[in-house]
C-alpha cells in the first residue's frame, strides 16, 4: 500500500496556531512529578518481610559496626528484578548472559558482536521510600554518572539496548554496600 | 523534527533512572509537536490539562519503555493521544466548543485570505471524527509514516490509510472553497 503525504494539507496544517505554554506549566509539572516520586528504571522490589529484615540488619549493623555489612548483604535488603531482553548485533546476545558479569567481559562480548557501549556508573542510594499507592518500595538517593570507561571489575547490573548497534551498560562498584540483590526475571539458568 | 536520536536516547535512559531534570528536557524537546497535536485533536481549552496529565503518566511509565519496541517519539504521542481520548470522554458531559477556537490564540502576521483559509480548515477539522482528525494531523501535519501513526492510534496501517482517504478530500475542499471565496472578494494576500 503506497504511502502518500498531502503537501498542501501539510502546509495548511502547519499554519494553524498552537496555544502558547502557560508561564507556570513547567513549575506545575515539576511539582506533580516530585510528589509522584521517582520510580527506578526497573522495579526494585522489597517485601514487607525483607524490609523488616533490613531494618533489623541495619540495627545490627549500628551495633556490630560496618564490618558486619557483608554478612547481612545490601543495606536495605532490596531486590532488583531485571527482565531479560535481546540486544542487536551479530549474535543477538541476551542480557541474561551479561547481567552480574564483570565489565571487561561484557565489553568484550558486546564489542565482538558489533555493539557500541555507553557506560553508566550507578552509585546506589542508601534509603528506601514508598513510590506510590500500590507500588513497591524503591531505593532512592542514588545517582548515575555518564562515564567514558569503567574499572574492569565493575559489575554489570543492567543492559539497555539502544537500537541495533548500541547499548547502555549500567555498572556498579563490586563492593557498593547499597547495591540491591540482582535477580534476572525470566532467565532460565 | 530536529532532534538528535542519540542524545534523545541518552536523555531517555537518564530519565528512566529517575532523573527528573532529564525528563523535563524530553518534555521540552517534544512539547511543541505534542501541544499542536492535542490542541488539534481535542479543540481549544484542554491542551494544558491534557499535557500535564500525559506527561505525568509518561513519567510514571518510563520504566516500561523499551527502545527496541519502537521510537520514543511514537510512545510519547501514544500516551498523549490516550489522554486526549480520556479527556474527550469526560468532555462529552459538557458542551462541545469546537467553533471560534482560533480567536483565542495569538494570531501571527498573516494575510486575510490565509486567516480565512486557516479558520475554514479548523472548522473542517472539527467535522471529522477524532480518529480521522488524529490520523491527518499525525501523517500530514506532523510527518509520521502510516505505521507509526497506527502505533500511536492503536490501529492497523490499512485503517490509517482509509481514515486519511476519508478526511483529506473534506479538508482539501474546505481549503479550496475558502481560497475561492477570498479571491472572489478581492482579499488575496493583503498583509495585516
Amino acid at each position: 500500500m503506497p504511502e502518500y503525504r498531502d503537501d498542501e494539507l501539510a502546509q495548511a496544517l502547519s499554519e494553524l496556531p498552537v496555544p502558547a505554554t502557560s508561564a507556570d506549566f513547567y513549575t506545575r509539572l515539576r511539582g506533580r512529578i516530585t510528589r509522584t516520586r521517582v520510580r527506578p528504571h526497573r522495579w526494585i522490589l522489597t517485601s514487607r518481610w525483607t524490609l523488616a529484615a533490613a531494618l533489623i540488619a541495619a540495627a545490627g549493623l549500628s551495633v556490630g559496626g560496618l564490618a558486619l555489612a557483608d554478612a547481612f548483604g545490601p543495606l536495605h535488603g532490596a531486590r532488583l528484578v531485571i527482565n531479560p531482553s535481546t540486544l542487536g548485533g551479530k549474535n543477538g546476545i541476551s542480557t541474561c548472559d551479561l547481567i552480574g558479569k564483570p565489565a571487561d567481559q561484557v565489553a568484550a562480548k558486546l564489542t565482538s558482536s558489533g555493539i557500541g557501549i555507553e557506560w553508566r556508573f550507578m552509585h546506589w542510594g542508601t534509603s528506601v521510600a514508598p513510590t506510590g499507592k500500590g507500588s513497591p518500595t524503591g531505593i532512592t538517593g542514588g545517582r548515575t554518572d555518564v562515564v567514558s570507561s569503567v574499572p574492569n571489575d565493575s559489575v554489570v547490573w543492567d543492559v539497555s539496548p539502544d537500537g541495533q548497534t548500541k547499548a547502555f551498560v549500567f555498572v556498579q562498584a563490586p563492593n557498593d554496600p547499597n547495591a540491591p540483590t540482582i535477580s534476572t526475571g525470566d532467565c532460565t539458568s | 523534527m530536529g532532534t538528535n536520536p542519540d542524545s534523545t536516547a541518552e536523555t531517555v535512559a537518564r530519565a528512566q533512572r529517575g532523573d527528573a531534570a532529564a525528563f523535563e528536557e524530553i518534555v521540552r524537546e517534544f512539547d511543541g509537536g505534542l501541544r499542536a497535536f492535542s490542541h488539534r485533536v481535542l479543540g481549544p481549552g484542554w491542551t494544558e490539562d491534557v499535557l500535564q496529565e500525559a506527561y505525568l503518566r509518561a513519567f510514571r511509565s518510563l520504566a516500561q519503555y523499551r527502545a527496541e519496541r519502537g521510537a520514543f517519539r511514537s510512545w510519547l504521542y501514544r500516551i498523549v493521544y490516550r489522554c486526549c481520548l480520556d479527556e474527550q470522554r469526560r468532555k462529552r458531559k459538557r458542551p462541545l466548543v469546537w467553533a471560534s477556537s482560533l480567536e483565542e490564540l495569538p494570531s501571527p502576521q498573516t494575510s486575510e485570505s490565509a486567516v480565512a483559509a486557516r479558520d475554514d480548515l479548523w472548522d473542517a477539522l472539527g467535522m471529522l471524527s477524532t480518529e480521522e482528525r488524529a490520523c491527518v494531523i499525525l501523517v500530514d501535519g506532523l510527518g509520521f509514516d502510516y505505521e507509526s501513526a497506527g502505533t500511536i492510534l492503536d490501529a492497523p496501517r490499512g485503517t490509517v490509510a482509509s481514515r486519511l482517504n476519508h478526511a483529506r478530500p473534506l479538508l482539501r475542499r474546505a481549503l479550496r472553497e475558502s481560497l475561492e471565496e477570498t479571491e472572489g472578494e478581492g482579499h488575496a494576500r493583503i498583509p495585516r
